[in-house]
């Protein structure tokens, strides 16, 4: 049966939308329907990720009821060379115009917002029949975010090795997606350099798994090569046997 | 009125009664553990949006938030999602109507639940 999977964390800058991107490459690579959307309206992230595909319509669109979502939906299976399954995309507009609309919005508005991206849950589970939707989300507590959560199956926390995201990740995970009785699943990501984190190894998990009680099915260290590459690359097309794609491919098997 | 004078329809109809008002009360006990919130976010009728969910106790958070994905539904529709008793999804729907988020109308003998256009 498909699945929704909102990627989300605490604090900005944890890795989300590179993983969530790499994540969906996975997992169509491996011969599934897969759609990524990005819900992140406030700070659009997959535009840039993704520069060859010139939508007609954005996500926000969509949610302004201007068009359905199969109008949003980009295959982009050929340009990303995926023969195995199939990979479609949904952008927010990157515009200031069009991030202002969102950072005004009324709860009337949020609250159909809502409706809305409920409404796509039997659409590309029955209609067009995604095995995984992984959903690009806002940091935090914002309505967007929030919107993705509760018409997600699982929540794929990206948390980092700092007090502050870890303290948040704790009150998100009994505040939030156990209020909407949500799946949570945790990956930890730089969580220390890759030199020791080949020393620590399976140690880490046992260290951190403490303290979290939702299971953590990934740690990812902190790959400086990764650091210096622009957002814009696509690793699991691009390098595929970086350490960093094999731990994503573990990742994704736990969802 | 003595048991042993009471026609059935009339006990079945008690029976519903004190148990709507037990599923009441329990919810209000509930609602004040529950919610990530020691205080309301909001008084009195707003939109039905995520910040409100969060604000409701979580039997009626999951209620709401299945109206919210099916539009409009009966307590039928409902119970069929949460896997509860049909009785106990009318009870929700009617505390969600009576605190304001959502109306009701109805389609010859069905009573439709659904969230009003703001």
């Amino acid at each position: 049966m498909g699945k929704f999977v909102a990627v989300h964390s605490y604090k900005g800058g944890t890795g989300k939308t590179l993983i969530a991107t790499n994540l969906a490459l996975i997992l169509a690579k491996q011969g599934r329907k897969v759609c990524l959307l990005d819900l992140d309206v406030r700070a659009p992230g997959l535009r840039v990720v993704f520069g060859k595909v010139t939508p007609n319509f954005w996500f926000n669109d969509f949610l302004d009821g201007k068009c359905g979502i199969e109008e949003v939906l980009f295959d982009i299976s050929k340009i990303c060379n995926i023969a195995e399954g199939r990979f479609f995309v949904g952008l927010a507009d990157p515009s200031t115009e069009a991030i202002q609309r969102a950072l005004v919005k009324d709860r009337a508005r949020e609250m159909k917002d809502l409706k809305t991206i409920l409404s796509l849950r039997e659409k590309f589970i029955d209609k067009l029949q995604f095995d995984c939707t992984i959903l690009d989300t806002s940091p935090g507590f914002q309505y967007s975010s929030l919107n993705a959560i509760i018409a997600s199956d699982v929540a794929l926390i990206v948390s980092i090795n700092d007090d502050a995201d870890m303290d948040g990740t704790r009150r998100m995970i009994t505040d939030l997606y156990e209020a909407f009785e949500k799946k949570s699943l945790i990956v930890l990501n730089r969580i220390l350099c890759e030199e020791e984190y080949r020393k620590e190894g399976n140690l880490l998990l046992n260290k951190f798994q403490k303290m979290f009680n939702v299971p953590i099915i990934g740690t990812i260290p902190l790959y400086c090569d990764i650091l210096k590459t622009s957002r814009a690359s696509l690793i699991a097309l691009e390098t595929p046997e970086h350490p960093f794609i094999k731990l994503l491919t573990g990742i994704a098997g736990k969802l | 009125m003595l048991m042993e004078l009471m026609q059935p329809a009339d006990m079945l109809g008690d029976m519903k009664k004190t148990l709507d008002e037990l599923v009441r009360k329990v919810d209000t006990l509930l609602q004040r553990q529950e919610s990530p919130f020691k205080e309301p976010l909001l008084k009195g009728k707003g939109p039905l949006d995520a910040i409100t969910l969060l604000s409701l106790s979580a039997k009626l958070r999951k209620t709401a938030t299945i109206l919210c994905e099916l539009g409009e539904a009966t307590a039928e529709d409902v119970a069929a999602r949460t896997k509860k008793k049909r009785a106990v999804e009318s009870a929700y729907l009617n505390q969600l109507y009576e605190k304001g988020y959502i109306e009701k109308k109805r389609k010859s003998h069905t009573v439709y639940f659904y969230i009003p256009e703001s």
